[in-house]
């Protein structure tokens, strides 16, 4: 199942960013725009800055990017400290920093080349009550209100919270992780017990004003075993970023030596997350030229006799840029069997009060009349969908 | 007593630049070496000519140095980076680690709000105010 090849401005993007020299005419406009929306924006102004080529505007442009990323990376590590420090004097131990908020000090040269919007932490399922009383002890608050009662735990893997700053202006979004991809009645979602037991320490960035605190990160072999799930399985292939191929680039690259290969394949096909390994491999190394085991795409793609193809199909709906809002949300019901599957369809259809004033505050105390607005977006959405033409495979 | 850095400010060394956000308002501020080597001697105790003096130079200090002193403090003063109040920071009195070979006029070269914190332009589809504005310096 072959990865579709990067189009031109990925192709263009990937290889300067992977520091090889870029001579064909360059549409620098364009270059920037897919940075930014690539998230790579910040790295690219590292590997660029000082290139006489680039006009003015973009530098400046990509310039305020790295800003903005150390900016945010400051507020959102103050706020993390809060958490940890709160979470500490309550006697809960370390938590598991996930993806950007782990890499960005302990694998980029500089925090602000790994833009991030929130962090994520994983805590075991059994601790998350005394981890969302340390947080609100902190000044943090839900970021949403649950759409149903219960639901949260009965689908969803994580809870996002924003605060942690006592200062409203500058709150940040921390995501306190009980599950990894999906919920735990998904058929995507791991046992975290798995990764919680493949975890290495993590120190903070610098960051002044605030006191020392630590964290824990995921192992080399367990990370790029999530981040891969993550990109191709969660969000997948279609609107999956290139900073997240990127990250797992810069872990092979400066950390393949601790990778544990065999151990990785082993849980990939216990997961039926193999097809999701290798096809985020297979991007990395296409627009990083990432230095992969040789072999190790033919060894994933050699199928056992009991192969089961719901990764591999999940992957190939996941890669479909056509996909809308309806898609993914009947991909997610499905993903989660049909009691569940009801009792999420039931809480999208009618959320409580408490969601319909926080999702629509234009309403003011008319939020009941978007009840119908909400029942036939559901319709219009749900029609397209259903009109719209899928590609083969 | 001299100024120091105000507690709702953090800030980081990105390469010889030092990067500092007003917590409050969520504007970033960048300054160039010389301002960084400054802003990290913010103590609270030194004054501007103290500052001065205590500095160890290859070459002299130029003519108006003070006075350029003077005007980046106004600047941190205004954009409300800097205290006054407080008892000084004996953590930090020492002068960073990094040297200041040559006075060079300490400056503020960067300065725009962070918009829609918790997104980058990266999150934002297409263009937009947020990402095509031009920062002021």
């Amino acid at each position: 199942m072959p990865e579709p090849s990067p189009d031109s401005g990925a192709a263009t993007l990937g290889r300067i960013l992977s520091g090889f020299a870029e001579d064909s005419l360059i549409d620098w406009p364009a270059l920037v725009r897919r940075a930014l929306d690539e998230r790579v924006g910040p790295l690219l102004f590292s590997r660029l800055g000082g290139d006489p080529r680039l006009p003015e505007r973009e530098r400046s442009l990509l310039r305020a990017e790295l800003y903005r990323a150390e900016g945010s990376s400051l507020i959102l590590y103050r706020a993390l400290g809060r958490l940890l420090e709160q979470s500490a004097s309550a006697g809960l131990g370390r938590p598991v920093l996930l993806k950007g908020g782990a890499l960005a000090s302990s694998l980029y040269d500089e925090v602000g080349h790994r833009p991030m919007g929130d962090i994520d932490v994983l805590v075991p399922r059994e601790e998350l009550d005394r981890w969302l009383e340390a947080a609100r002890k902190a000044s943090f608050r839900r970021l949403s209100p649950e759409m149903s009662p219960g639901l949260d735990r009965a689908i969803h893997y994580h809870v996002a919270l924003s605060g942690g700053s006592g200062c409203k202006e500058s709150e940040a979004t921390i995501e306190i992780h009980y599950g990894l991809i999906a919920g735990a009645s998904d058929w995507r979602a791991p046992d975290p017990r798995w990764f919680l037991d493949r975890t290495e320490e993590w120190c903070p960035p610098p960051v002044h004003c605030s006191s020392s605190f630590k964290g824990r990160q995921l192992d080399p072999t367990a990370h790029l075993l999530y981040m891969s799930a993550h990109a191709m399985l969660q969000h997948g292939g279609a609107s999956a970023r290139m900073i997240w191929f990127y990250d797992l680039h810069l872990l092979i690259s400066r950390r393949g030596e601790q990778i544990r290969w065999p151990e990785i394949l082993e849980q990939a096909r216990r997961l039926q997350w193999d097809a999701a390994l290798a096809a985020a491999l297979e991007r990395s190394r296409t627009l990083f030229r990432t230095p992969l085991p040789p072999g190790l795409l033919e060894e994933i793609e050699v199928e056992p006799p009991d192969r089961d193809e719901r990764g591999a199909r999940e992957v190939r709906r996941r890669r479909d840029p056509g996909r809308g809002r309806a898609d993914v949300v009947w991909s997610e019901l499905r993903s989660v069997g049909i009691g569940r599957g009801l009792l999420w369809a039931l809480g999208i259809l009618f959320p409580r009060p408490e969601y319909m004033r926080w999702r629509y505050p234009e309403a003011g105390r008319f939020w009941p009349a978007f009840y119908p607005v909400r029942w036939a977006r559901v319709v219009w959405e749900g029609s397209r969908a259903l009109l719209r033409k899928r590609p083969a495979g | 007593m001299g100024l120091r850095r105000a507690a709702h400010v953090a800030w980081r060394r990105v390469g010889e630049e030092t990067v500092l956000i007003h917590l409050r308002n969520k504007k970033i501020f960048v300054l160039n070496p010389s301002g960084g080597f400054f802003w990290h001697g913010l103590d609270g105790a030194r004054g501007t000519e103290e500052f001065l003096k205590s500095l160890t130079l290859d070459d002299p200090l130029p003519d108006g140095a003070s006075g350029r002193l003077e005007a980046f403090l106004e600047d941190l003063r205004e954009a409300d980076l800097v205290a006054a109040e407080g008892s000084p920071d004996e953590e930090t009195r020492s002068l960073p680690e990094y040297p200041l070979q040559a006075f060079v006029p300490p400056e503020l070269v960067w300065q725009q709000e962070l918009r829609n914190f918790g997104q980058s332009c990266a999150f934002i589809a297409g263009s937009g105010p947020t990402c095509d504005a031009v920062p002021t310096t």
